[in-house]
């Protein structure tokens, strides 16, 4: 069952779905006024599942005005599948009644951890990479998707900081979880990005680690720099040392694009979305910074796509990139 | 708890826990911001980021949904320090969390007066009305919808003199309304969500007024049923009246 959902998802239409950007409320009004040209939307799930045991208001009646005109995606903050603490049955049963009102394309939330004790610290906390983990965030993966009737998507999560009991490394881990679970990977460049900064590791050995098939998405966003202090001063500077937080508040740095970039020669074509959530820009503007995103992608597969014609005469085409080929024509 | 954390260069272990501590605070406090924006706009920054810690601190949050952690902030604003020096601080809180409860309510369908076309006029005193989902009833000491009102003005008028307000909150398709309304009114939206039959709540605001004495007294039945009808094509065109259920 686990592959046949991994399938349906990673390698089926929906992967030809395009660019989207994040849809926050300062913008409500402007997309339901222009329906601006933009291939989806993706929202944050919990803004649309109401207070208590109650469903979703105002809120939910502007997303159904905007489900008219675009496809939509769910993006879940508070799902915790990594903590210890049982799966929230009030908020799942709320997840799948907005499921099935707004019919998304699909529904990702976080490989993380938001709190523990029934308490929610409202952030995407990281998990430690190990089997004990792996076991335990694939069971309850299993369990929500089972429940949902659905395959979904998760998302690597910006960190600043790892654990002593940590054994492989993030892309292992979030593997070996897609595999046993069947859920589909939401790869974040930027938390990619950020991640590889705050612990010193090489962002393309993270995706060069993750298999082609099992992204489903890609997450495009702004961080900010910030100077820690409490640092060794080994480095001999003064104990500062330069980290990056994951505040969805810039634009897209350049060493992201040029990532991104790889992502795009490895993986092909992948729905790809940019978040944008504090200090928000106009809408136009933050339509141009997912238009960036689509003149790197054709510019990447336009290549691929002249090699793949090669290929094809001397018989020799790889069913991946073919099938990105394929999307792109139809795109 | 520091010691599960693998202390790796360049930034040693309590650094790297202190950036999600930080980041905690940041968000909460900029979310209770907007969602209690007119107490944001009357508190100096220092003393609204004191209070949110304050309260994280008594009432962690239990829920998915951030708008949701306000929840128990009016309650705890009564019970502070600020009772005394802002004394109208807790009613304004109040009156923006009945806002984001009528905000989050559940969409129901319009209801259609037409449907009491064929009611005789001695059918209405068996009726119950049942409100929208989103309306909230605030009986209030202060006055704070003139705050709440001007909170994204230069000048948030900051004196206030105490002076009994009924407030009717609402949302009417998607546009949140704070209507103030009179004492009589109130009382009788009062009984009706109190689930009594329109002829026996009429009648008890009647007899309660007559007793208290107060400027309403001496409204005669068929005054009051005159106002209500006003008031009830009021509620009709609001959206405040869900349905009107009538006994078989």
């Amino acid at each position: 069952m686990a592959t046949e959902l991994s399938s349906l998802m990673t390698q089926g239409p929906r992967r030809s779905l395009g660019h989207g950007v994040g849809l926050r409320p300062p913008h409500y009004s402007y997309v339901l006024e222009y329906k601006p040209p933009i291939a989806w939307f993706e929202v944050i799930s919990e803004n649309f599942m109401g207070l208590g045991d109650q469903s979703g208001g105002k809120p939910v009646s502007v997303l159904e005005r905007v489900r008219e005109n675009y496809p939509i995606v769910l993006h879940g903050v508070s799902l915790s599948i990594g903590s210890v603490d049982p799966l929230n049955s009030i908020y799942l049963g709320k997840l799948k009644a907005l499921i099935q009102q707004i019919e998304p394309a699909w529904v990702a939330d976080h490989f993380c951890w938001t709190g523990v004790d029934g308490e929610n610290l409202h952030d995407l906390l990281p998990l430690p990479y190990n089997e004990e983990t792996i076991m335990h965030v694939s069971s309850k993966i299993a369990q929500v998707q089972d429940f949902l009737g659905r395959q979904m998507l998760f998302e690597n999560v910006s960190s600043y900081l790892t654990y002593e009991s940590s054994e492989m490394t993030e892309w292992a881990f979030i593997t070996e979880i897609a595999k046993r679970s069947g859920c589909g990977v939401l790869l974040d460049i930027n938390n990619v990005f950020v991640s590889a900064t705050n612990h010193g590791f090489d962002p393309v050995e993270f995706l060069n680690g993750i298999p082609v098939e099992i992204v489903g998405q890609f997450h495009l966003a702004g961080h900010s720099q910030r100077v820690a202090h409490g640092a060794s001063d080994q480095d001999g500077q003064g104990g500062k040392t330069t980290f990056l937080i994951d505040t969805h508040d810039h634009p897209v740095c350049d060493p992201v694009w040029a990532l991104y970039e790889k992502a795009v020669k490895r993986f092909g074509k992948v729905p790809t979305l940019i978040e944008w959530d504090d200090k928000l820009p106009t809408f136009p503007e933050l339509l141009s910074e997912s238009d960036k995103a689509r003149a790197i992608e054709e510019r990447v597969l336009g290549q691929q796509d002249s090699k793949h014609i090669e290929a094809a005469k001397q018989g020799e085409s790889r069913r991946t990139s073919a099938m990105a080929s394929m999307d792109h024509h139809r795109a | 708890m520091l010691s599960e954390i693998a202390d790796v260069t360049p930034l040693p272990r309590a650094s790297r826990l202190d950036i999600y501590a930080e980041a905690y605070f940041a968000r909460l406090v900029d979310s209770l911001a907007k969602d209690f924006e007119a107490v944001h706009s009357i508190l100096e920054e220092e003393s609204f980021r004191k209070l949110v810690a304050d309260y994280l601190e008594a009432y962690p949050s239990k829920t998915p949904n951030i708008g949701e952690v306000g929840r128990g902030f009016p309650r705890y604003v009564r019970a502070s320090a600020f009772a005394s020096s802002v004394p109208y601080l807790a009613d304004l809180a109040e009156l923006e969390w009945a806002l984001i409860e009528a905000f989050y309510a559940e969409n129901v369908p319009g209801f259609d007066p037409a449907s009491l076309a064929s009611l005789s006029p001695e059918a209405w005193s068996d009726v119950r009305l049942v409100l929208h989902p989103s309306v909230r009833l605030l009986c209030l000491r202060w006055p704070v919808d003139a705050i709440w009102k001007a909170r994204h003005e230069a000048d948030v008028p900051t004196e206030l003199s105490p002076d009994d307000t009924k407030l009717l909150v609402y949302r009417q398709g998607v546009t949140l309304n704070v209507d103030r309304i009179d004492s009589l009114q109130g009382k009788l939206l009062e009984l009706i969500s109190g689930k009594l039959p329109l002829g026996a709540a009429l009648e008890q605001l009647q007899s309660e007024f007559d007793m208290e004495a107060s400027e309403q007294a001496g409204t005669s039945e068929t005054e009051l049923v005159q106002l209500f009808q006003q008031w009830f094509s009021r509620w009709v065109a609001a959206g405040i009246i869900q349905s009107v259920e009538v006994p078989r």
